[in-house]
């Protein structure tokens, strides 16, 4: 997994890219939480994420929960199949509001 | 469903009903008993349930509400009263009607029966909640759902989920182990379709959650075409970790019902029954018992006091099935408790089949007997050894064989209880049932064709005997009339009595009937008991109205036909203004009695045991009086008697010793005069062919172990005769001064 974020003007454009599994679940929590601190609006890019299990996933609604209680907007800018795939699933494609869905990884 | 399944639902429904209408009229007697209300309550709940399983609507939707005032009465609520009592008793009836169309497969109810059902109901009503309103029955199938726990859409359906519910707990570990929820729910989108319901709310804020641990749970909606133990299997590695609870769908759930009704009748554990429906797997009844170990043996729960948890709560706490499924289960359970309990008590044979296992016995008591002979003859030690080791196994099977048939009339009886309740009812009497010697055993045949004979006369005394509360009051006696049944052995016969205390038959209205009626009646030569016995004379009836009941003059003569057929004799006592007892004596000329064998010169003669009072020796003296006359003097009294000798003209033997057999019928005694005492016998009775019938004086025969005929003596028959020739014989005397009676009778049997 590669976690890269940019701050500016408190928004942060983030992007995870590879497996966003329960192997680096423990990074990429750190990432959001530093992403979610320094920034008032977090747009996420997930479009390049290979692989997402339910840990991941957790994840992704944790850092929206953490948001919205700071008052912080939260958006998923781009999705790949992936992970469109786990919400589907899960059935919360609704849950994260609109976004780009990316047709291939 | 087949017809088999069909036909024991009938024979199950029918045994329910008749146990209701038992139940019910003991309650009437004793209102408070609990375990009689248990058994109705139970009765009905069964019917509706079976019913259920049939897709009989229109009886579970009647039972139903039969079933609510049940428990109403069983809670207390409602109080048991004899106006409950007897729509309860018009409930079980129609209950019946409706088991019999349903079983006849008429869906459509007639407007007699739908109206009769409502009727019914509407009479229920106020017996339900007190502020109930009169319910249609389209409306019960409403309420029927609605208890089921369904939710019913606008037209009064309910509204079935179709699918599998699983619901998923995972345990927290669960990622870290290596598995993931995501991989289960693609696996049962393989498997059908799904869709999940995600539920985060225990998701710790992103600061303090610990991003390994797992803290979704899911519902998930599954169609697809599974048995239960394939679902399952796609928790095989999570199971023991995590909740996993499968929920059929709602459609399996009847069928569940359905596989329980049509499991074996084994014995069975819940759990067991639960796992061969399907409705378990055996990993969650495994689970769901280790579970209720622990809880049962846990030292707090005790000391807490805490009753046991039984397995079906905890499955459906568990929600691994619902109540009904379990209800479905434990009915099915204790019925076949039930069963298992009956089937020890009862089995029912084809009478055909037990007539000619008899017939096989007797012939093989004969075979038996003549191999014992020619043992004997042999005197081969062995032979004779093992010969007595088989005479006592067919002595024992015989014994048993012949029992096979007896019945006791107890449950011919029982049935009045609802005759005598409803007849009185309708006639606006008061009127008790007692009922003694329901213990009696006689013939099965005879017991069945007792029955309508014994209704007409129990409808005759209860129309034209017992008088009207008013008319007793007015001749000094208990309000209540009595009606007795009763039944006693006496000489190797029955007799069954049906008394009642009523207003008695009247001589002179009897001789002004018969008179009216063209018969020829001699007033003065005849007996009280005479011209009681008119009223089985056809086309005889005194009542003066007619009823719907008796009185129409077809009953009486029906009834002495009926009896006769049997064999059997009627007779009527009565007092005026006392009462009437009408008796029935049947003979047990069934398969077996015990007899005593004497031997007249060449002959063997058995008389049954039960008659012979004595047996006396006769010294020379006696002998040479007894020569002379008929009767002798018996300590005091004077005791006709008969020579076998000459009464069945076996004139070619010699005389030796004689001795008198004293046999006692009714009240009266009379001798026989034999050669030889030759002991008990346990005689096999083979009916007398067709032209031996009409002899007087015999009743059948049996065959000896040597292959001989003996003739079994018809000691009602005899005695009257001996007291005839005796009575004869001394106005004789006493006309012609002393002569030598010689035989007397003319012979009955060359």
């Amino acid at each position: 997994m590669e976690f890269k974020s940019e701050i500016n003007d408190g928004v942060c454009e983030a992007v995870v890219e590879g497996e966003l599994t329960i192997y680096h679940v423990n990074e990429f929590k750190k990432g959001l939480e530093k992403a979610i601190k320094k920034s008032s609006t977090v747009n996420l890019n997930l479009g390049g994420v290979s692989e997402i299990d339910t840990a991941g996933f957790q994840l992704l609604m944790q850092a929206q929960t953490a948001c919205l209680e700071d008052d912080k907007e939260f958006h998923l800018v781009s999705v790949s199949r992936a992970v469109a795939e786990v919400m589907d699933i899960f059935g919360l494609e609704m849950h994260f509001g609109e976004f780009e869905r990316v047709a291939a990884n | 469903m087949g017809d088999s399944a069909i036909n024991s639902f009938e024979h199950e429904a029918t045994e329910l009903l008749n146990l209701m209408e038992e139940s019910l009229l003991r309650l009437e007697n004793s209102p408070g008993d609990e375990a009689l209300i248990n058994a109705i309550f139970r009765a009905a709940h069964t019917i509706k349930g079976t019913g259920g399983v049939f897709g009989f609507d229109n009886i579970v939707e009647f039972t139903h509400i039969v079933e609510n005032v049940l428990d109403r009465v069983r809670g207390g609520e409602t109080q048991i009263e004899t106006n409950l009592i007897a729509v309860l008793l018009g409930c079980r009836d129609h209950m019946g009607v409706l088991v019999q169309l349903a079983v006849n497969g008429d869906e459509e109810l007639s407007d007699d029966v739908r109206q009769e059902g409502n009727s019914l109901i509407a009479q229920l009503t106020p017996f339900l909640d007190p502020n109930a309103r009169v319910v249609s029955q389209d409306e019960v199938s409403r309420m029927i759902a609605a208890e089921g726990g369904f939710p019913i859409d606008d037209e009064g359906n309910p509204v079935v989920f179709d699918n599998w519910h699983i619901s998923m707990r995972f345990d927290r570990e669960v990622l870290q182990n290596g598995m993931d929820p995501l991989s289960f729910i693609r696996y049962l989108r393989k498997l059908g379709e799904v869709s999940v319901i995600t539920l985060y709310d225990e998701l710790p804020s992103l600061e303090i959650t610990d991003p390994e641990h797992c803290y979704l749970s899911f519902e998930v909606n599954f169609d697809g075409e599974v048995e239960r133990e394939q679902i399952e299997s796609v928790f095989d590695f999570v199971r023991e970790m995590s909740e996993i609870h499968i929920l059929p769908p709602t459609k399996k759930f009847s069928l569940f019902a359905e596989m329980i009704e049509q499991l074996p009748n084994e014995e069975m554990k819940l759990g067991e029954i639960l796992v061969k429906c399907g409705a378990v797997t055996e990993a969650e009844l495994q689970a769901v018992l280790a579970e209720q170990n622990q809880l049962n043996f846990d030292p707090d729960r005790q000391a807490r006091g805490e009753t046991e948890k039984k397995l079906g709560e905890i499955l459906v706490e568990h929600k691994v099935v619902k109540q009904d499924v379990v209800d479905a289960a434990l009915a099915k359970q204790e019925r076949i408790m039930d069963q298992a309990k009956s089937a020890n008590r009862v089995i029912r044979v084809d009478a055909t089949k037990l007539d000619r296992l008899i017939n096989l016995v007797g012939e093989l008591v004969i075979a038996g007997a003549s191999s014992n002979l020619l043992a004997h003859k042999l005197a081969d030690e062995k032979l004779l050894e093992s010969m007595s080791s088989m005479g006592r196994l067919v002595e024992e099977i015989r014994d048993s064989a012949l029992n096979l048939r007896m019945v006791q009339i107890g449950e011919t009886f029982t049935r009045f209880q609802r005759v005598v309740r409803d007849v009185s009812k309708e006639l606006g009497k008061n009127i008790q049932l007692d009922i003694t010697g329901a213990d009696t055993e006689l013939d099965k045949t005879v017991v069945e064709r007792i029955g309508d004979p014994l209704m007409h006369l129990v409808r005759n005394s209860m129309d034209h005997g017992i008088e009207s509360a008013a008319e007793r009051r007015a001749a000094g006696k208990p309000e209540q009339g009595v009606l007795k049944l009763n039944a006693y052995h006496d000489s190797g016969n029955i007799v069954i009595e049906v008394i009642d205390d009523g207003r008695g038959l009247s001589r002179a209205k009897l001789i002004a009937k018969a008179r009216e009626r063209g018969m020829h009646v001699d007033e003065d030569n005849m007996s009280d008991n005479d011209v009681y016995r008119l009223i089985f004379e056809a086309g005889f009836s005194t009542a003066e109205k007619v009823t719907n009941l008796s009185g129409r003059g077809v009953g009486m003569d029906v009834v002495r036909r009926n009896i006769e057929a049997l064999r059997g004799t009627v007779d009527v006592e009565s007092t005026f203004g006392e009462g009437t007892t009408v008796s029935i004596r049947l003979p047990l000329t069934l398969a077996i009695i015990d007899g005593f064998l004497v031997g007249v010169g060449g002959s063997s003669y058995v008389i049954p045991l039960d008659t012979i009072h004595e047996c006396i020796e006769l010294s020379e003296d006696e002998q040479k009086e007894v020569a002379v006359q008929s009767y002798i003097n018996l300590r005091g009294e004077v005791l006709p008697f008969l020579r076998l000798r000459e009464f069945f003209n076996d004139r070619d033997s010699e005389v030796h010793r004689e001795n008198i057999v004293v046999v006692q019928f009714g009240n009266q005694k009379a001798g026989f005069v034999v050669d030889e005492l030759l002991g008990e016998f346990q005689t096999v009775i083979k009916p007398l062919g067709k032209i031996l019938q009409k002899l007087k004086g015999i009743s059948g025969a049996t065959i000896l172990g040597t292959g001989d005929v003996a003739v079994i003596l018809d000691v009602p028959n005899l005695v009257q005769r001996a007291t005839e020739m005796a009575e004869k014989m001394q106005s004789q005397l006493h006309h012609a001064g002393r002569s030598t009676p010689k035989g007397g009778e003319a012979p009955v049997l060359h």
